[in-house]
């Protein structure tokens, strides 16, 4: 049993990571951090009030695509680097 | 466009079957995804600036950003709405090749129709304010919603719209521009339809970049109402003395008023209607505000302003009354309606000053309203009538935040000063 559980873990590490889906995972979860932080800010400032929202609301969609295209991007550099190494 | 090449009867069978126009639709989106990309960030930047918080120097680039982007993205989105709407029509109306195709996605046909129109509604508003018609008729019928409103309340909406159409379409859309990709790299086939294709998107995509360029110095930037919103900045006043050496964008221009010749009619749902002259309001108290003007289009300037409080100069014609709207009127027939009670405070005032001198023609002499919290182009020169109406703008969400969240600003005071904060509510 663990014999064969040792085997599936070590068939796991052999393949290769999927850097593009982790890329664009590490870039949202940044995008959604930024977007947190600009929520809080706006809502900590003086006297705001729930209309500090609507701004904050437009800035959903850029933030998370600008976000997922340079989790992309990394992903892709990231897959070709790994690439080059196995390959050397 | 929705010719399919000829396929090698050897060729391997594709994954996945798309059309060219399920592609083109796609690669149409992805276009639209990262203008809109550009469009959103800087709108929002754009409101969060003029409407909360000064705008810094290098607030004036959003301004750029957002209105060519803005032209750039008619014929991309005309396009895409062609794309949709052609296989939308073929669909309904069951015609074969299309009905081969299938329904899309049921979101997405829930999400197409509205992002339409609420997109429409964004384009329009948009045009609307860049084409200067807004300096001319405040309002858009039927409805009557100030073209601002109108343009932040349909992008807002958007928001929601479009996360539901990107979740339903995304993946699919991304997939078939590669399966259709696959194929081709595979087969080698239907060349001819992919460079139409690609020659189409080159032209929609130029045809964008030459629209914005053209807007810069084509026939509209000399229509007939003024130079073209995003063609210029704003103008210093030649000779003006420094106290008065800040930007002035008088679309309508000025007219030249002779003090003695002034009269301000106040009129309408008012007790005693009359014309007043200046002589008139000299009686009334003087008041200073230290004030900041933010323009739509990317500068602010804060300056010390003397006049009348608008309260005060209403009490000559026996007060507002029960009245829900104050228009006022400019000499050059340019006109704002405001909803009452945002004037009838300690802080909106009639200026005949600023920073210490007699208001030049250029910055609305003799009288020029300014009100903390409203974008400038809401603060009318030269006031020469002031209407009193029972009836508020009839459907104007008041998206105006002078509320509570102008008070100050926290983390953005080192940024950004906060508006309207500053007055000292003396009289002078």
């Amino acid at each position: 049993m663990a014999g064969r559980r040792s085997a599936a873990l070590r068939e796991r590490r052999r393949r290769p990571i999927a850097w593009v889906p982790l890329g664009i995972a590490a870039g949202l979860a940044l995008a959604v951090a930024i977007l947190l932080w600009l929520l809080a800010t706006l809502l900590l400032s003086d006297g705001a009030t729930w209309r500090i929202l609507l701004p904050w609301l437009l800035f959903l969609l850029p933030v998370l695509g600008i976000g997922a295209g340079i989790g992309w991007l990394v992903g892709l550099v990231f897959d070709a680097v790994s690439r080059a190494v196995r390959r050397a | 466009m929705n010719a399919v090449g000829p396929r090698s009867a050897t060729a391997p069978a594709p994954r996945a079957h798309y059309s060219e126009l399920q592609v083109l639709t796609a690669q149409l989106g992805a276009i639209l995804a990262v203008l809109l990309t550009l469009q959103f960030l800087s709108g929002a930047l754009f409101y969060l600036y003029v409407f909360y918080y000064d705008a810094p120097p290098w607030f004036t680039f959003t301004r750029f950003l957002h209105f060519y982007v803005g032209i750039a993205l008619i014929p991309i989105v005309l396009a895409k709405y062609g794309a949709t709407g052609l296989r939308a029509a073929g669909y309904y109306l069951r015609l074969t090749r299309f009905r081969r195709l299938g329904a899309p996605p049921l979101l997405a046909r829930i999400t197409s129709p509205l992002l339409a129109l609420d997109f429409l509604l964004i384009g329009i508003s948009g045009l609307y304010m860049l084409l200067h018609v807004y300096y001319a008729h405040t309002n858009i019928p039927p409805f009557e919603w100030k073209p601002v409103q109108t343009h932040a309340l349909a992008s807002f909406l958007a928001v929601p719209l479009l996360g539901l159409h990107l979740g339903s379409h995304l993946f699919e859309s991304a997939r078939s521009v590669k399966a259709r990709r696959d194929v081709l790299l595979e087969t080698g086939a239907g060349q001819r339809a992919v460079y139409t294709r690609r020659g189409f998107l080159a032209a929609v995509s130029l045809s964008g970049v030459g629209l914005a360029l053209a807007a810069q110095n084509g026939p509209l930037a000399h229509g007939q109402v003024g130079p073209f919103f995003i063609a210029r900045g704003p103008t210093l006043p030649r000779d003006a003395s420094r106290a008065q050496a800040f930007p002035i964008e008088t679309l309508f221009g000025d007219r030249e008023i002779a003090p003695e010749a002034f009269k301000l009619t106040i009129d309408g749902a008012v007790p005693r209607p009359g014309a007043f002259t200046l002589a008139d309001l000299a009686s009334l108290p003087l008041h200073e505000r230290r004030l900041r003007t933010s323009c739509v289009s990317g500068w602010s300037s804060v300056n010390l302003w003397r006049g009348y409080l608008v309260r005060d100069v209403l009490a000559l014609a026996g007060g507002a009354g029960g009245a829900k709207q104050l228009t006022f009127h400019s000499a050059t027939n340019y006109r704002v309606p405001w909803p009452a009670h945002r004037l009838l405070d300690e802080q909106a005032l009639l200026a005949t000053h600023v920073n210490g001198e007699p208001l030049i023609q250029q910055h609305g002499a003799p009288l020029r309203l300014i009100a903390p919290g409203y974008p400038g182009e809401n603060m009318v020169k030269q006031v020469v009538r002031i209407s009193a109406e029972h009836a508020p703008d009839r459907f104007a969400p008041d998206l105006d935040p002078r509320s509570e969240a102008i008070g100050c600003c926290g983390r953005f005071a080192a940024a950004a000063r906060p508006r309207g904060g500053a007055s000292d509510g003396r009289p002078a």
